[in-house]
């Protein structure tokens, strides 16, 4: 009995001492990847990957904050300057940290109902930043955080460029009826144009040919995905191919001319100048994003696994071969990679 | 306002309502919590194999959930997302899904989800909750491969009415008003409602902010009546429970107007058709079980904003002692349950029948040693047959003083119903969870005419197959069969009384790890090997320290939970938590009515933490309850 109780006060005694410390992370990396976190557990992060020490930093957010969160799935992120916009899609809110330090300057609060997923620098002191759930794209002052205006394109919005003074806005619509437009708006007078495109346009990015390119992914299971060209002088489509599969993600290597197509189980090169398909497939694919780094020219892409432990991040040379030799673990459902 | 008006509303039935009854006081122990170790050494029963534990909860215990008052009281780990919000239970590290709950013999864990939400259980319609992990008399392995938690009302056979006021902060007052009689018949009525507008620091926006949307409001009826007919008895307890609240969804998440309302009707019968040697019960059980939940967020998503079902619920079962002798006496059960769910997400009535077959003995072996077999089969409407046996043993080393315990038990858990059934994303082809059980321990007493002490430890080690999770599948998460867990559990409990003629003493501590470790890779890549499931408290330790002098006590409870991680790398965590809650109450006679007052504080320290991320739970809260009693 008193050896039972001893017992247990040591017990005690020993379980309160060994709290755990979390590491504490410095935050340079030229790479970040933003991290989702759980749905509904405001547990989003960013990831720092060092190229030339090979390394992932995790939880630089909170290393660099320690009494702040970055909230509920972290959609997106764009830099402006020296500063680090994250579109906090859950928390429907802008997070503007220091690009390098990450120490938070401001949040921008969106007010409900919206729901920001990707962004682009618009007109004078503007970010623009396009929504779901909600058929309004928003003008928000960057400095104050103030709503200047909201460009109502009608359904939700989801990719996002810029191209010869005017915004090319993707309008996937939502589930289960699926939209096939690309808004056009002028950035001097913020007038629409509407192009017609395939279902369910997601990504978009602009060539050096001043082509914009857009990846609809189209309905599951139907078999109806699509890469569509938009010519920004004329806003005419000028291309159109289908894609067999399920592309999720697209890549622009602008000097190569290839785009680099994340679709289902292979990850594959399409020659934007041909406008043909170079190469079936250079990798697996499957990823949840991908991006080009023209500094590098190599391929970064993030698998979330089953999304409830770190996912990994994987770097390939141009023509798919694996770069990285160690596994490198980055957050919580990886969604976004940003190349300063 | 209303508050206040209420307050003075009920002060008038207060002052009122002692002068219309005529009735003698007896005596009554405030907040009379305890929690009891099982007695191995006066009750030679089957359960002995395992370590049962169990709370009395009394007659004049404060307007709680039953999840607040077992995190407090019990081993058991409550995963509350906060006041008034959702409290599943995780037993020894297992999932809230595979703990089976019964209230009066009746299972009520919803058929849809497969588990029980502790927080709408208010607290004073349940008399005690007995647990295990492993096996238990009467369901030892179906269903419940988490153990079972036996929630049972009893119908006390006394004259007595009483009438109690609570009023706390954060817009919480209840009432609840209880009348029994000797001729074996209650009634009660509860009613409570909180705003739960606290104040917390919000660290996605840097802001302190008020808790809002938040409120939630409860109201419950319970009868129960106790016939006799020819040398036969029936007990019968009809329960009628409404419950509405606000979800406000976890903070930095987009602000939810979701809303839910639960309710049900829960008729149970007990009929003891013989006594004696050889007894025979026959239980009828019924219920209807209400769950609405309307988000618009929903429909902007595609889905229909209400999301509402029915569950119908039979129980008819039968237990008689068939062989009685010196040495081998073993019970039959038999038993047959039906479940309907009517619902909105599913394309049509779900049924799910079980017929279940249960034969458990006791075996002496020698005057101290003691074996406890036990068969379970049962068939499945979906699953078909399944066998669950179990073999337990006792070994009463030291007569009324040492006992060691232990058992070897299978068990699983059928897939819920949305798991099978859900939209384009059930599988109707998931397995049953599997797990063999290994459980061993000891117990201890000791006591002369003033001392008390009581203490038990115990080891739990299940290997499961076959668990549940639901995963992204081609980009939509789905369930599937691909847990591999081994789970250890550690718990330990000591209980010291002293009393002399007009003051007590009393101390419980308890002491619980666990850990739920996934054995087997899942994919590529996967990292989680090693790792221990989310939510689980690597530890958790309680005390509970009474003292009581005259009319007058004082409750002191502490309790502090380990980490949490919150994904399978275990590389995130919430951080331990304390909390102490203090609670000082007095009582005076007055001729024929008792008088009762408490004065308590919860989490005194003012302790800022979640139990899941997202969720805060406030801080102090300070409350008082009046109740008068009369008989």
């Amino acid at each position: 009995m008193k050896k039972s109780i001893i017992f247990l006060i040591v017990l005690s005694v020993a379980f309160n001492a060994c709290k755990k410390d979390r590491e504490s992370n410095s935050s340079y990396a030229d790479v970040y990847i933003i991290n989702q976190g759980i749905f509904g557990s405001s547990t989003a992060e960013i990831s720092g990957y060092n190229p030339d020490e090979e390394r992932v930093t995790n939880q630089l957010f909170r290393s660099a904050n320690p009494n702040a969160e970055l909230g509920d799935v972290a959609q997106s992120s764009y830099i402006i300057d020296d500063e680090l916009y994250v579109a906090v899609n859950n928390s429907h809110k802008i997070e503007v940290l220091d690009a390098v330090t990450l120490v938070r300057k401001r949040v921008i609060v969106l007010p409900e109902g919206n729901y920001p997923r990707y962004m682009v620098d618009g007109a004078e002191n503007e970010l623009v930043v396009t929504n779901l759930y909600n058929p309004n794209v928003l003008r928000i002052n960057r400095e104050t955080g103030e709503i200047v205006d909201s460009i109502k394109v009608g359904y939700d919005s989801e990719g996002i460029v810029k191209a010869n003074n005017q915004l090319y806005i993707t309008l996937p619509g939502s589930w289960p009826e699926y939209h096939n437009q690309v808004a056009v708006v002028d950035l001097s007078d913020y007038s629409i144009e509407y192009v017609n495109v395939g279902v369910n346009p997601t990504r978009v990015a602009v060539d050096n040919q001043q082509l914009v390119w857009v990846l609809c992914i189209g309905t599951w299971g139907a078999a109806n995905a699509s890469l569509y060209a938009i010519n920004s002088v004329t806003n005419e489509v000028v291309h159109s191919a289908s894609l067999s599969g399920s592309p999720a993600d697209f890549a622009l290597n602008v000097s190569a001319n290839e785009l680099y197509v994340d679709n289902g189980s292979k990850l594959q090169v399409y020659n934007v100048s041909s406008k043909s398909m170079k190469t079936d497939s250079i990798q697996r694919g499957g990823f949840y994003d991908i991006a080009y780094s023209a500094l590098e020219n190599k391929i970064y892409a993030v698998d979330p696994l089953d999304y409830t432990q770190n996912g990994l991040l994987f770097i390939y040379g141009t023509d798919g071969s694996k770069i990285n030799s160690d596994t490198l673990r980055v957050g919580v459902i990886p969604g976004y990679i940003q190349i300063q | 306002m209303k508050s206040l008006f209420l307050s003075g509303f009920v002060a008038i039935i207060l002052w009122v309502y002692p002068c219309t009854l005529q009735a003698q006081v007896k005596d009554s122990v405030y907040l009379p919590e305890l929690i009891i170790l099982e007695d191995a050494f006066e009750k030679v029963e089957f359960q002995l194999g395992a370590d049962i534990k169990k709370v009395k909860l009394g007659s004049s215990v404060s307007n709680q959930s039953l999840a607040d008052i077992l995190q407090t009281l019990s081993p058991l780990f409550f995963r509350n997302q906060g006041a008034g919000l959702v409290a599943t239970v995780s037993q020894n590290g297992f999932a809230p899904h595979q703990t089976k709950v019964e209230w009066n013999g009746m299972e009520i864990n919803h058929p849809m989800v497969g588990l029980v939400d502790f927080s709408i259980i208010s607290s004073n319609f349940i008399s005690e909750a007995e647990f295990s992990s492993t096996y238990s008399q009467a369901n030892p392995g179906s269903m419940a491969l988490g153990g079972v938690i036996h929630l049972k009302t009893n119908n006390e056979n006394t004259s007595r009415s009483s009438l109690q006021y609570e009023q706390a902060q954060f817009g919480k007052y209840g009432f609840q008003f209880d009348v029994s009689s000797k001729q074996n018949s209650f009634v009660k009525l509860a009613y409570s409602q909180a705003q739960n507008d606290f104040e917390y620091y919000n660290p996605v926006f840097g802001t302190r902010e008020k808790r809002k949307r938040n409120a939630n409001q409860s109201i419950g009826f319970q009868a129960g009546k106790r016939f006799s007919v020819a040398n036969k008895e029936l007990n019968s307890t009809l329960w009628l429970q409404h419950i509405f609240r606000e979800i406000p969804g976890a903070v930095g998440t987009t602000a939810s107007d979701a809303t839910q309302q639960d309710g049900w009707i829960r008729l149970s019968n007990e009929l003891v058709l013989e006594n004696g040697e050889k007894p025979w019960k026959f239980y009828a059980n019924f219920s209807v079980d209400k769950l609405d939940y309307r988000d618009t967020l929903l429909a902007s998503a595609g889905s229909d904003e209400l999301s509402k079902s029915l569950s119908y619920k039979s129980q008819i079962r039968t237990t008689k002692r068939l062989l009685f002798s010196r040495t081998v006496w073993s019970d039959f059960n038999l038993e047959r349950l039906d479940n309907w769910v009517n619902t909105n997400n599913y394309d049509e009535l779900k049924f799910r029948g079980i017929t279940r077959f249960i034969s458990h003995s006791t075996i002496t072996v020698t005057k101290s040693i003691f074996l406890y077999p036990i068969i379970q089969l049962e068939h499945f409407s979906d699953f078909g047959w399944a066998l669950s046996p179990s073999l337990g043993t006792s070994w009463e080393w030291k007569k009324n003083r040492f006992q060691w315990f232990g058992s070897i038990s299978r068990a699983y858990t059928a897939p819920s119903l949305n798991a099978l059934y859900w939209p384009t994303l059930g599988d109707p082809n998931l397995k049953p969870e599997e797990a063999i059980k290994l459980e061993f321990g000891y117990r201890f007493k000791w006591e002369n005419k003033t001392l008390s002490v009581k203490q038990s430890s115990s080891y739990l080690l299940a290997d499961i197959k076959n668990g549940i999770q639901w995963i992204p599948v081609q980009s939509q998460w789905r369930p599937q069969n691909i847990l591999a867990l081994k789970q250890q559990a550690f718990t330990a409990n000591v209980e010291l009384k002293y009393a002399v003629q007009s003051w007590y003493i009393s101390l419980v501590s308890t002491i619980n790890m666990a850990e739920s470790i996934i054995q087997k890779s899942r994919f590529e890549g996967d990292e989680s090997v090693g790792n221990t499931l989310m939510y689980i408290p690597d530890i958790q330790f309680k005390q509970w320290f009474q003292f009581g002098i005259r009319n007058v006590q004082l409750d002191v409870n502490y309790q502090r939970v380990g980490n949490r991680f919150i994904n399978l790398s275990n590389s995130d965590w919430l951080d331990p938590y304390q909390q102490v809650d203090v609670r000082i109450s007095g009582k005076k006679r007055f001729r024929r009515m008792q008088l009762e007052c408490g004065l308590y504080v919860n989490n005194i320290t003012d302790e800022r933490y979640s139990v899941i991320k997202g969720y805060p739970v406030p801080g102090r809260i300070t409350g008082i309850i009046i109740k008068t009693t009369l008989n």
